[in-house]
């Protein structure tokens, strides 16, 4: 039982497009009558949210979200904390549940909340978070994993735009779908297999609200669907290089 | 930096709270949780707060009625057919049902009937955990006492205060009677003079035995369920309005009384779109056997009391520890797991719970931060014991980690959610199933004691509660 917790979204692009409009009237799925490199296709992707230079000139990041779920009148807040070398610790608060938490130093990864306690991850759910705190992972997506193929859009992708959609295959995880805007290729898509304590979770997240964050975009907004609850994560502050207590990403002491 | 889906959202919004497995349904039953303080528990859902609610129409619904009437059926409709975690079974009998129940729903003459009828189609499906809510329901237990039936019930109605309260008296069927359980010291009922073993008949006026008509055969432990539930609503009402209560006492002599709705003596919290729950955790030792009992499961702040008493028991070196989870209806999911992980040295599971699309197994390991208690477990249950206490019961049961003791369990363990529905209509929907290790549905079966033992009237006339009797008996012959 891993936290839910959004670590963010981070998305950039050189022109500031309109943004990709969540709910969208659908039409006619358009998929890209071939289908190009995958490698192609994240380099576009790279080149539409910004130069990696203004990324690389920060040191961390710390990012807020709400995250709702309109159905069940359900607020939560969450907070991301990244910091280059492989640091990172994600909090969300549920109300009425308590606190979950996902970090790693670099070394140890790990997870605490009410329901599995303190745990150490490892294999494929340990490799979540560590793709989660690859702090340059959007610009290196084709080195990032062990293999990326170019796919046809999924059948639950978003319809109504061409889409051009390339799988990431983990090292120990199963494979994640992403799927681009034809034109603009910016992140619309993201449908995938996340690992848990209690096995395999599907997940699909719809992608929207770029807005230029310090000269790249980011996505502020995404729709994520596992299994019967759909939920929207808004984020709601963005803050660059603040300092962290050195041991904030460490495995928690035993009580 | 990828996006992390918060994988385990889904799952952790599930609630396993039995809402009810008899048609028509109705919010759920009591949680006697010990030999003292035992609260009337609250629904698992009731329609929101502050929404407009439609006027009844003397004639016939009206326009605006009628409306909102098929913003619900429809959104009820659409979110089972959408979510419900048996997708065979839905696509077999939920367009059916709707064929025959949408005309009939719409020309209700009132909302009661509506919401009966939304209710009985969604029956149709024969599963625990599915039900809908809303403005303008009035459940037949929440009429005022017939004048009739009282002389002095309907006129002494009066609302002093907010919230739901209770006399503090928990109603059971014990054979085939409905029985005082148990009074909660210092309540109305105890100050009325009614203890436990005295047979009630009447609660407000009505008699407890005339529950509503079930449109389906019922299983002995569902009927008895049932009664509970009933009783406890007729108990239950807002803080300090009466209730009138016929009983009948240990000399068999027939009694009238007036009792008070008593406020909780602690804070309610309110999680989701649960209606306010009274926590309530209550430990205590009988030697070295250490009884932890609770009326609900809730992250928040029941877990934490839970995870205390079981690490207190452990350190003070108790032999066995009783979780007396008689009534207790269930609540997050999710909660077992960290309660069997306190009493596990290694990793297991608990079973399985099944959504339309994926599986998730309920792994338990023992945390890293604390030690595990390793002595003898024991678990009470009743009628009452639904969802998520039947959940971690079998659990521990089919894995020899606890035995069980008491009665079997009504067998509504599903996962559900609860969601808000137009018009200020509530729902609760079934969306994944849930199986053992060895892959037993626990739905409509329950779990089986190892002992099954019936609290009688004469033993609690006598003071005596024999199913913990029996768990102290198991308890002390492990040593």
């Amino acid at each position: 039982m891993g936290p839910m917790i959004a670590l963010f979204a981070l998305l950039i692009a050189v022109d500031a497009g309109t943004p990709v409009t969540p709910n969208a009237p659908t039409a006619t799925s358009v998929a890209a009558p071939t289908l190009r490199d995958a490698k192609v296709v994240l380099a576009d992707y790279a080149k539409a949210i910004g130069d990696e230079k203004l990324w690389k000139k920060h040191k961390s990041v710390r990012v807020k979200r709400e995250v709702s779920v309109k159905a069940m009148q359900f607020v939560s807040q969450e907070e991301t904390r990244v910091v280059r070398g492989g640091k990172i610790l994600g909090e969300s608060q549920m109300p009425g549940m308590g606190t979950f938490r996902r970090g790693s130093d670099g070394r140890t990864v790990w997870a605490e909340d009410p329901i599995g306690g303190l745990r150490v991850l490892k294999d494929a759910e340990a490799e979540d978070v560590q793709l989660g705190a690859a702090w340059n992972s959007e610009w290196h997506l084709a080195e990032m994993y062990a293999k990326v193929i170019s796919v046809p859009p999924p059948k639950t992708a978003p319809t109504g735009q061409p889409l051009e959609c390339v799988e990431l295959h983990k090292k120990k995880g199963q494979p994640t779908t992403l799927c681009f805007d034809g034109s603009k290729h910016l992140r619309v898509w993201e449908q995938g297999v996340q690992a848990s304590q209690g096995g395999q979770v599907p997940y699909a997240t719809r992608f929207s609200d770029w807005r230029p964050v310090d000269g790249v975009q980011l996505w502020h907004h995404e729709v994520v669907t596992v299994g019967p609850v759909t939920m929207e994560g808004q984020i709601v502050e963005l803050k660059f290089d603040e300092p962290f207590p050195a041991n904030l990403f460490a495995l928690p002491r035993k009580k | 930096m990828r996006s992390f889906p918060r994988l385990s959202l889904g799952f952790l919004l599930t609630v396993s709270a039995c809402a009810g497995t008899t048609r028509p349904p109705q919010p759920q039953t009591t949680a006697p949780v010990s030999d003292a303080a035992r609260r009337t528990d609250p629904p698992a859902f009731a329609p929101l707060a502050g929404q407009d609610v439609p006027v009844r129409a003397a004639m016939g619904p009206g326009k605006v009625q009628l409306e909102v009437r098929q913003a619900i059926f429809t959104a009820a409709w659409t979110a089972v057919r959408d979510k419900d975690f048996d997708k065979a079974l839905v696509d077999k009998e939920w367009a059916p049902l709707r064929s025959k129940y949408e005309p009939l729903a719409m020309a209700a003459p009132d909302e009661a009937t509506f919401y009966r009828l939304v209710n009985e189609m969604m029956g149709g499906l024969g599963q625990s955990h599915l039900e809908v809510h809303g403005p303008g329901e009035t459940p037949e237990e929440d009429r005022p006492e017939p004048q009739a039936s009282s002389s002095q019930a309907a006129a002494e109605v009066i609302v002093v205060g907010m919230g739901t309260g209770d006399p503090g008296v928990i109603v059971r069927e014990i054979e085939r009677k409905a029985t005082v359980f148990s009074v909660r010291p210092d309540s109305s009922a105890a100050r009325a003079g009614l203890r436990p073993g005295y047979l009630v008949t009447h609660i407000g006026g009505r008699a407890v035995a005339d529950l509503p008509t079930s449109v389906r055969a019922l299983r002995p432990v569902e009927e008895r369920f049932r009664l509970r539930r009933h009783a406890a609503r007729l108990l239950s009402g807002p803080v300090g309005t009466k209730v009138s209560v016929r009983f009948i006492d240990g000399n068999d002599q027939p009694h009238e009384t007036m009792l008070v709705r008593d406020p909780a003596d602690r804070p309610s919290v309110q999680v989701l779109l649960m209606p306010p729950i009274v926590p309530e955790v209550r430990t205590t030792h009988a030697g070295d056997v250490g009884i932890v009992a609770f009326n609900f499961f809730l992250l928040q702040p029941i877990l934490a009391e839970v995870q205390k008493a079981i690490e207190s028991f452990r350190r003070s070196g108790a032999k066995a520890i009783i979780f007396d989870l008689r009534g207790n209806p269930g609540g997050f999911g999710g909660m077992a797991i960290p309660v069997a992980a306190r009493l596990v040295s290694r990793e297991m599971s608990l079973g399985t719970i099944q959504f339309r699309d994926f599986a998730n197994t309920l792994a338990v390991a023992p945390p890293l931060d604390s030690k595990p208690f390793l002595g003898k477990v024991i678990i009470l249950t009743d009628e009452g014991s639904a969802s998520t206490s039947e959940i971690l019961a079998a659990g521990l049961q089919e894995t020899k980690r606890a035995s069980v003791v008491g009665d079997n369990t009504v067998g509504a363990a599903l996962g559900s959610t609860i969601e808000a529905l137009p018009g200020g209509a509530v729902m609760q929907i079934p969306v994944a199933g849930f199986k053992t290790p060895q892959g037993i549905a626990i739905e409509g079966r329950g779990v089986q004691p190892d002992r099954r033992v019936l609290e009688t009237r004469a033993a609690l006339l006598a003071g005596h509660d024999p199913v913990l009797d029996e768990a102290l008996q198991l308890a002390h012959s492990a040593r």
